[in-house]
Order: C-alpha cells, then sequence, then structure tokens
C-alpha cells in the first residue's frame, strides 16, 4: 500500500507519542526505586514440625503471624515474611534448614518447634553462627543453656529442669502415687528429663519404680510389653516424657491391657502438639487418667484475659475467619509464639534496627537481653523476661519459671483444660528464673 | 569290501551287457535304496533333530535362566524384606531424625541384627543423603565400596527415586561389582527422614547360587544406575529380559548356542554313525530276507525251470520262507509246468500221430492216385472187358455151335462105312489121335464151363471197374440218389469179402431218392460193410442192413453179431487214424472218412456197440441238402 504524506506523519507522531510514554514510566520507575528506598523484607523462619506434630506447627505459626499483626507486619519497619520450614523433628533436616537461613540475606529469626532434639543438636550451631533463634514450645533443658557465652536461643516454653519437678510433684503430691515408672523417649530430650525426675522424685524421697528409654517410632506391642512388665513390678503410674506419635503408641497400649492393670499417666506435654486426641477418639482418651504439663494460661479459661481477647482478634484476623479458643488445638504453641514474637516485635523497637539483618540479630539480641519495656503477654506481664548473664544465670535465656507451669488435661472434646486456673493478677509476674 | 565286491561286480555286470545275477543287483539295489534312503533320512532327521534338539536347548537353558534369575531375584528380595523391617524399627528410625544421639545405639543394634545369619555393612542416610551412620567399622570391614566415584558421603540424587517416592527401594550395584546395594527409605509418620543402605557382598551370592558355574548361558543383572553384573558364558548378549522382577532389578539372560552347535555336532556324528550301523544292518538284512525271500525261490524256480527245460517233471519244493507273490508265482509255474507236462505229452502223441498221419496222408495220396489210377485203369479195362464179354457170350454161342458141330461130326464117324472109314483112313487117324491127346467130352464141357466162368468173371471185373469207377469219382455233385441201390451196389462190391464171414439180411423199405453223392455213400457203406465183415470172425456172422424213411431223413441200420468194440476205443471211433487192427491191415481212417461224409451231407452218424455182442452204426441222411 502507498503510504500518503499525511499518514507517514500521523505513523511518526505516533510512534514519538509512545517513545515519550514508554521513557516515563521508566523513569517514574527508576524514581520510585531510587528515592523510596523501600527496607528489604525480613524473613522469620519458622523451623517447626509440620507434619508429625502438625499442631504444634500450626499453632505456633499463627501465634506468630496474629502477634505481627499487631505490628502491621512490620519488625523495625521492615516486612515480615515469615518463611515455613517442616523439619518432622529430624535434626538432619532442621540443621539443613538453619544452613539455608544461614544462607537466606534477609533472614533474622528462627522459630523453632515443637521438637527438643533438634535443638539440642544444633545449639552449637545455632550459637557459633548467632542465628537468632527463638523456642516456643521445646522443652529441653540444654537448649538455652549455652556452653560458651554465645547464648542466642531464646525460650519462652516450659523447661525441662523445671517441667519434670511439675509433673514429679503432680504425680506425687496431687495424685499419690509412689511408684511412679518413667517413660522417656530415647533422645537428649527424654534424657534431661530423666535427670530431672528422678532428681525431683529424690528430692521428694522417692525413687522411679522403673525407667525406660524408647524409640521413635516404637510399636504398640514392644509398648504394651514395657507397660506390661513396669504394671507386673508394682508401678503404680506412668510419668511420659514423648511426643504425640509415641504417645498415641502408650495410650494404646495402656488401653490394651486389663482394666486392672491400667495406671494413671502423668506426661510431659509433648503429647499435645500433635493428633493425640484426634488420633485415639475422645472416648479412649477419657477412659484414661491422662494429665500433662501445660503453661499456666488457657485460652480456654473464663473470663478470657483481654490479652486473650486480643490474641484471640488478631487471630482471627491473620486467619480470615473468625477463630474460637478451641479451634486452636495446640495453644501452647500458639500462646508462646504469640507471647515471643511480642517480646520480639518489643525488641526491635526499643532501639533503631539496622536494615542488614544480620546487624539487626545484634542488635535485636542485644534488646531482648536488656528489655526496658514490660511486655503485656498471654501467660504472664513480661517484665524482663531473658537477661545477658548467661553464663551465671541458669535460666538466663528462659522467659517462663516454675511457677508458670500447672497440669491440665484433655476435655470431651479434646480441648485442653488447666486442672488450675491463672492467677488473675498477671502484671507482676517473674521473669522466669 | 563285500559291498565293494557287489557293487563292482553289479556295475562289471551292468557294463559288460551280461545280466547281472538277481543277489548282486538285489544288493546293489538294497545298497543305493538304503543308502539314499539312509541319506534322505538323516538329512531329514538331523533337520529335525536341530530343531528339536534346540528346541529343547533354547527351551532348558531358558528355565535354567529364569530360575536363576528368580533365584537371583529371591536372594536379593528376601534380604530386601528383612532389611526392609529394620527400617521399621524404632532405633533406626530415631537415628536418621536425631543421629548425634543415637550413633551407639545404632551400633549395638547393628551389631545385633543379622540378616539370613549374616551381617552386613550397613549405612544410614540422612534426609538429603548425608552419611550419618555406617556399621563398616564396627563389623571391622573396609571393603570399598563406592556406587559413583565420587565420594559417596552425599547422593541424594542416587536415591532421589526412594525421597520422592517413586520406589520402594532400590537395589544397586557397587563399580567395582563386589557389593549390592539394598537401600530403603526409612519413614517417620509419613516422611521419609532417611535411607537405610546395605551392602551385599556380591561374593556371597556367587556362592550360594553357584553362579560361577554357570555353563551355556548368561545371566545379567542390571540395576537402575546401570551398573551390571554378569555370569555365565562370555560370548552372548543377554538380550531376553524377564519382566518385572520383586527386587526391581532388570534381569535378562543370554543362551550360548556354540554349546549347542557342539552337542548338535556330536549328536550328528552319533546319528550319522547310527544310520550307518542301521543301513548297514538293514542292507545286511534286506540282503539276507532278499535270498531268503526272492533269490532263493528265484534260485528253485530257475533249477526247476532248467529241470522242466530237460523234459523232467520236477517237483518244486514248498518253502516256508516265500513271500505270497512268489508263493503264487511258484504255485503258477508249478502249475504252468504241469500243464506244459500234460501238453508235452500230448504233443509227443500228436506228433506220433503226426508221423503217422503223414504216413497215412502219404500212404492216402498214394491211395488217392491209385484210386484216379484205378479208375483209370478200370475206364481202361472196362472197354476190353465189354469187347470180352462180348467175345465170351460169342464164344458160348460159337461153342454151342462147334459142340453141335462136333456131336454131329462125331456122330457121322460113326456112321462112315469101313471104307469110307478106310478112305478116310489118315483123317479118321488123325482124328482118332488128337481125340488121343484130351478127353474130347471133357473138353467140350469144361470149354463150356469155363465160358461161362469166364463170362461171370469178366462180368465180375466189369462190376468191379463200374465200383472203382464209383469210389474213386471226387468232386462229385449231389444227386438224386437210391440209397438202397447203393447199398445193393456196394454189397456186390464187397461180396466176395462177406461170403465168407456172415450172411446178409436186407429189409430195406422202399425209400425216396435223396440228394447225396452216391459215390461217397458207397464208400461209408463199403468201410461199414467190410469193417462188419472184418468184426465177425466166426462162421454164425450175420450182417442185417435195415433201410427206412423216417421224416425228412433216410436212416440205415447196419448190425453185425461180431466181436464189438471196447468202450475205451468207443471214444476215438470216429478219430483219424485209430485202428485197432494190425499194422499194415487198416489205415484206420475208414470210420473217419465215414463221419466226416455223414457230417458233410448234413446227417450223423451214431455207433452203438458191445463187446462180444455186436455193433450197430445208424446213418441218418436228410433227404434234402441245404448246403453242400
Amino acid at each position: 500500500m502507498e503510504l500518503t504524506s499525511d499518514h507517514r506523519i500521523r505513523l511518526i507522531q505516533s510512534l514519538f507519542i509512545c517513545f515519550l510514554l514508554c521513557s516515563f514510566a521508566w523513569g517514574h520507575h527508576a524514581y520510585a526505586d531510587t528515592f523510596e528506598n523501600k527496607p528489604s523484607p525480613f524473613r522469620i523462619y519458622l523451623d517447626a514440625d509440620q507434619t508429625n506434630s502438625v499442631s504444634s506447627g500450626k499453632s505456633i505459626e499463627l501465634g506468630i503471624r496474629a502477634a505481627l499483626s499487631e505490628s502491621n507486619g512490620l519488625l523495625a519497619g521492615h516486612e515480615v515474611e515469615l518463611v515455613i520450614k517442616d523439619h518432622h523433628g529430624s535434626t538432619p533436616r532442621s540443621r539443613h534448614h538453619l544452613e539455608q537461613f544461614l544462607a537466606d540475606p534477609h533472614a533474622l529469626a528462627v522459630f523453632g518447634g515443637l521438637h527438643s532434639p533438634p535443638l539440642i543438636a544444633a545449639r552449637d550451631y545455632i550459637n557459633n553462627n548467632q542465628v537468632l533463634t527463638f523456642v516456643p514450645w521445646a522443652a529441653a533443658t540444654p537448649i538455652t543453656r549455652s556452653k560458651t557465652s554465645e547464648n542466642w536461643i531464646f525460650r519462652l516454653s516450659i523447661d525441662d529442669s523445671k517441667a519434670g519437678k511439675v509433673i514429679i510433684n503432680d504425680t506425687i503430691q496431687h495424685s499419690g502415687f509412689k511408684q511412679p515408672y518413667l517413660l522417656l523417649e530415647d533422645t537428649g530430650w527424654g534424657k534431661a528429663n530423666k535427670n530431672t525426675m528422678t532428681k525431683a522424685l529424690s528430692d521428694l524421697g522417692y525413687q522411679a519404680n522403673g525407667i525406660h528409654f524408647f524409640q521413635w517410632g516404637i510399636g504398640q506391642h514392644e509398648a504394651r510389653t514395657i507397660l506390661e512388665n513396669a504394671v507386673s513390678n508394682g508401678a503404680d503410674s506412668f510419668v511420659l516424657v514423648a511426643n504425640a506419635p509415641e504417645g498415641i503408641t502408650f495410650a494404646k497400649a495402656m488401653l490394651s491391657l486389663d482394666k486392672p492393670r491400667q495406671r494413671s499417666i502423668r506426661s510431659h506435654w509433648g503429647i499435645t502438639g500433635g493428633t493425640f486426641f484426634q488420633s485415639l477418639g475422645a472416648s479412649a482418651v477419657n477412659q484414661l487418667d491422662l494429665r500433662f504439663i501445660q503453661t499456666r494460661f488457657s485460652l480456654l479459661q473464663e473470663p478470657l484475659s483481654s490479652e486473650g481477647e486480643k490474641a484471640m482478634a488478631a487471630a482471627s484476623t491473620v486467619s480470615n475467619s473468625t477463630l474460637s479458643p478451641t479451634d486452636i488445638k495446640a495453644p501452647s504453641g500458639f500462646i508462646h509464639a504469640y507471647d515471643l514474637t511480642r517480646i520480639l516485635i518489643a525488641a526491635s523497637e526499643q532501639s533503631p534496627i539496622p536494615d542488614d539483618p544480620k546487624q539487626a540479630r545484634q542488635i535485636i539480641k542485644t534488646n531482648l537481653e536488656n528489655l526496658r519495656k514490660k511486655i503485656p503477654g498471654l501467660v504472664k506481664y513480661y517484665k524482663q523476661p531473658f537477661s545477658s548473664d548467661v553464663e551465671t544465670n541458669f535460666d538466663a535465656h528462659e522467659a517462663l519459671g516454675l511457677d508458670d507451669f500447672v497440669m491440665a488435661r484433655f476435655d470431651r472434646h479434646g480441648n485442653i483444660r488447666l486442672t488450675e486456673q491463672s492467677p488473675s493478677n498477671m502484671g507482676e509476674a517473674n521473669h522466669g528464673n | 569290501m563285500g559291498i565293494k565286491t557287489a557293487l563292482s561286480s553289479g556295475l562289471h555286470n551292468l557294463i559288460s551287457n551280461r545280466p547281472p545275477k538277481t543277489e548282486r543287483l538285489l544288493s546293489l539295489f538294497l545298497i543305493t535304496v538304503i543308502s539314499l534312503m539312509s541319506l534322505a533320512m538323516l538329512s531329514v532327521m538331523t533337520q529335525g533333530l536341530k530343531s528339536d534338539l534346540t528346541k529343547h536347548y533354547l527351551h532348558s537353558n531358558e528355565q535354567k535362566s529364569i530360575n536363576l534369575a528368580h533365584q537371583v531375584d529371591r536372594f536379593l528380595d528376601t534380604r530386601r524384606i528383612q532389611l526392609e523391617a529394620q527400617t521399621h524399627s524404632a532405633v533406626v528410625k530415631q537415628t536418621v531424625m536425631q543421629p548425634d544421639s543415637n550413633k551407639g545405639l545404632i551400633s549395638d543394634y547393628f551389631l545385633s541384627q543379622s540378616i539370613i545369619g549374616k551381617q552386613y555393612i550397613q549405612q544410614l542416610y540422612d534426609f538429603k543423603g548425608e552419611k550419618i551412620f555406617t556399621s563398616a567399622s564396627i563389623h571391622k570391614q573396609h571393603q570399598s565400596f563406592s556406587l559413583q566415584k565420587r565420594d559417596d558421603a552425599h547422593i541424594r540424587e542416587h536415591f532421589n527415586a526412594l525421597y520422592e517416592r517413586t520406589k520402594n527401594f532400590e537395589i544397586n550395584l557397587s563399580e567395582d561389582l563386589n557389593f549390592w546395594q539394598i537401600s530403603l527409605p526409612i519413614k517417620y509418620g509419613d516422611s521419609i527422614e532417611g535411607i537405610l543402605s546395605t551392602h551385599i557382598p556380591m561374593r556371597e551370592m556367587v556362592e550360594a547360587l553357584n553362579l560361577n558355574n554357570i555353563i551355556d548361558i548368561k545371566l545379567q543383572a542390571t540395576t537402575s544406575n546401570n551398573i551390571s553384573a554378569q555370569w555365565g558364558t562370555k560370548n552372548v548378549f543377554a538380550n531376553t529380559t524377564l519382566d518385572a522382577s520383586p527386587s526391581g532389578i532388570r534381569l535378562s539372560y543370554g543362551i550360548d548356542v556354540s554349546s549347542l552347535n557342539q552337542s548338535f555336532s556330536n549328536a550328528k556324528e552319533r546319528l550319522i554313525l547310527s544310520a550307518i550301523i542301521i543301513a548297514i544292518l538293514s542292507t545286511g538284512l534286506a540282503i539276507i530276507m532278499g535270498r531268503w525271500f526272492f533269490v532263493k525261490p528265484l534260485e528253485r524256480l530257475q533249477v526247476f525251470a532248467t529241470e522242466l527245460s530237460e523234459g523232467a517233471d520236477p517237483h518244486l519244493e514248498k518253502n516256508k520262507r516265500i513271500t505270497i507273490e512268489v508263493q503264487r508265482l511258484s504255485d503258477k509255474i508249478t502249475d504252468m509246468a504241469k500243464k506244459i507236462h500234460l501238453r508235452e505229452q500230448d504233443l509227443i502223441k500228436s506228433n506220433k500221430a503226426l508221423r503217422h498221419n503223414q504216413n497215412t496222408l502219404v500212404h492216402s495220396e498214394k491211395m488217392a492216385g491209385l484210386g484216379q489210377v484205378t479208375a483209370g485203369v478200370a475206364h481202361e479195362i472196362n472197354n476190353p472187358i465189354g469187347f470180352i464179354m462180348n467175345n465170351l457170350t460169342m464164344l458160348q454161342e460159337y461153342h454151342d455151335f462147334l459142340k453141335t458141330l462136333l456131336s454131329q461130326l462125331l456122330s457121322m464117324k460113326e456112321k462112315l462105312s469101313p471104307e469110307e472109314q478106310k478112305s478116310l483112313k489118315p483123317e479118321l487117324d488123325a482124328i482118332a489121335h488128337t481125340l488121343t491127346l484130351e478127353d474130347l467130352d471133357f473138353v467140350i464141357n469144361d470149354l463150356d464151363c469155363i465160358t461161362s466162368e469166364s463170362i461171370t468173371g469178366t462180368e465180375r471185373v466189369k462190376d468191379i471197374t463200374q465200383g472203382l469207377k464209383g469210389y474213386a469219382y471226387s468232386g462229385e455233385q449231389t444227386t438224386l440218389t437210391d440209397i438202397n441201390e447203393c447199398i445193393e451196389s456196394t454189397l456186390k462190391m464187397v461180396w466176395s469179402e462177406l461170403k465168407y464171414h456172415c450172411t446178409v439180411d436186407k429189409s430195406l423199405a422202399k425209400l425216396p431218392k435223396a440228394e447225396c453223392m452216391g459215390g461217397q455213400i458207397n464208400q461209408v457203406f463199403m468201410n461199414l460193410f467190410i469193417n462188419a465183415a472184418h468184426a465177425m470172425t466166426g462162421s454164425n456172422g450175420q450182417l442185417y442192413i435195415e433201410s427206412k424213411h423216417v421224416d425228412d431223413y433216410i436212416q440205415i441200420s447196419v448190425s453185425d453179431n461180431g466181436c464189438g468194440i471196447e468202450e475205451e476205443h468207443l471214444k476215438h471211433i470216429f478219430d483219424p487214424f485209430f485202428t485197432t487192427k494190425q499194422v499194415g491191415e487198416g489205415t484206420g481212417l475208414g470210420m473217419s472218412i465215414c463221419y466226416d461224409i455223414i457230417k458233410k451231407h448234413g446227417g450223423d452218424i451214431a455207433l452203438n456197440s458191445e463187446l462180444g455182442v455186436g455193433t450197430t452204426v445208424k446213418i441218418k441222411i436228410p433227404l434234402r441238402q441245404n448246403t453242400v
């Protein structure tokens, strides 16, 4: 087609306008990048068991998100991306995630999960690599106790150095058992509990009827044999240190015994991290005399504290649905993670935080150990929950103390009910030494 | 040597155009046929054998291969199943979850474990494929093992299929082929947290399954890392792959056919040897049987035929060892020999008869010539006899005249006076003298007699010549003939014969004339009359001749009361040259001629005789001849 001179002029005009538009768009983009200077996001890793103790993982995630939502998802002005890692309870997986964390230039902190072993195994690695780590669930004593002055792990959870005592006290003093048999998983966590529990027993003038370390994935038959032997040897109760999978196995094994031979179980809280109630069913669980340790707060307590209401509201917000306390199946994770995140937020707000996450970690750690601000939480009102005197203070990185722990049970619906109400005055709780 | 001789001899016979001996021919034939058949059979059997042998060989080796492959498969799978149980063990699970805190436990665990009575090097890998434990040190075994050239500390990719759950286990081979590695995922909950990898020494499998002693086949196991272990024969491809095996390794096999070829070659040699032996045996047997069943019977037949040809009456012995065909041939030949013998006898007789006939014919010819001559002579005699008869009649008349004249002359002498007597004395004396020479009366009477007798004799001569003329006349035409006349004339001809032997009685009815050749009918009668006369040797011979007219026939019966004819001779009575007479007395043709003549006339002749009583010959002659 032959182009007329008019057409040519119009075509050139059109091309020019297009060029101008493109130039403007590019320039605006460059300008925005240059002058707005939006800080790069911080990434918080949640390295928990999302498979075998899925409830714990989910509730911790919810707790973090709920707390973050209260600061609009920002931490020291940085957007926070929550990176979910599922370690299945496996130490190598957890280590792998830590490696990923260290390779991530945006990574700021790690939240651990239910299992202690990965954290125990990784403790030195964490401290050596200055990984800012928060422990909302894992209870093993060594986790927060570094061998060196470097201690980057902060716990707001049950500490086995105290839990064993609480559980044993409940078994002997509250329930009146005299021949408790210790069923401990054959991990660092189990071994730590052995020490605290036997010590607690001897403090009370008792000794264990027997101690058995069992492996993960133990079969029901083997579990039954252990129980049978223990009962035959006069065990009047069992103290269980296990996670949900093995807890389910032992519960089933117990229920398979003749009724007169069935014994009460006092358990660590590992069993609440998975699908213990769902797997066994209400009737089976109700047949058992089962009590387990929890922190002294329950979302089910009435009336719910204002902080509890706030937390539930935040949880509902991040879940995009209205949640009731019974919807949170492993409430410990939620409660501790929520409180810990609040503490983290407070620490990040105490002084300016550099954009470089690695530098930020250092500042935040220092702030955590020197928090000036009192922080309201679900379990209690935190006043300087952590301290830097790790070499002298055994509980320097423990946010909760002995008084923060109570025994609990499953109700008919699988909700966790504390056997004692939390103290109504939460204002001045101790910082957990 | 024997075969060669037979062959060369047979060939020589064939070449030399001399008929070969049956036995040699048979041998040659049998050797050729059996050799050809053996070759053909050998060829077919070789093909069949090859096919069968190949089929069998392939089948059995296929089975062997499959069995062996299954054993290999089972070997690995059994261990896999046991190892799988280990992956369910809590210690193992916990170790992959918490490796550092369980080193002691897992060492104890693997020390306590045995897989079918053996302890193996076992290794645990974490979820990343990083080795977290090996039992090599606790077993104090330091065999080198590597799945790949680089360090196997991290072999995640190697276990990818297990981690990604596309496989439930992995069985691999080390590059140096010294180990099998059975790798199984270790699950905790629903996740795969690690791998249990166990090294099974190849040596153990080789010893357990005796894999070093595989022959004829090649077994190949290829693992998913494409490393192949091979056992058995080297020089074949393991190109047949078995269906999916429980152990998950690819098992394939190949069958070495070189040994098949060797065994086929051996089998072929044995077959050829067997075929040769069978051929020799069957040839020998066939020759013996051929000799028994063919040659010997033929030889016997030959001897028999020879004897037969020499005129003997040989006897062919029955032999059990002959075939039904040869038996039939023998029977036929025997039968034929009998017939030949009979025919020969007949021929001898015929020859004798022929010779006799020849004489007779010569004689007949002579006789025929004689007849013609006789007829001619009779004709010639007839004329002089005619005038002799006339002369004799005239002589008789003249005799009477002379007798009368003589008596008148003699009576005149008596009546002469003495003077007269005197005057006529010389004449009288001469007369007297003449009269002394002969008895005048006697002479006169005798002359009369002589004349009469001469006339009678001459008449007889005339009759005879007449008869001869009739008898000898040939080419005779049929004429209306009075049979009774024929009888009469013949009786006349033979009267001289008859009159010494018999009396003749006749009962001749009045007959119509019949169409016949009278001369020939005369001849019939003459023969009959003469035969009758000869039969009647005694003094009371009676010949009875009867003729009568019955319907269209004239029936003549000639009976005598002679000696009769023996019964055995009766059937030959019309045969030519049959005679019971002494040689020279009769030709034996008489009755035969009679028969021929009567038959020629369309009539019939029958003879009825009783020994010592007599013989009756009945003749029927048709009145009319249809064809003559």
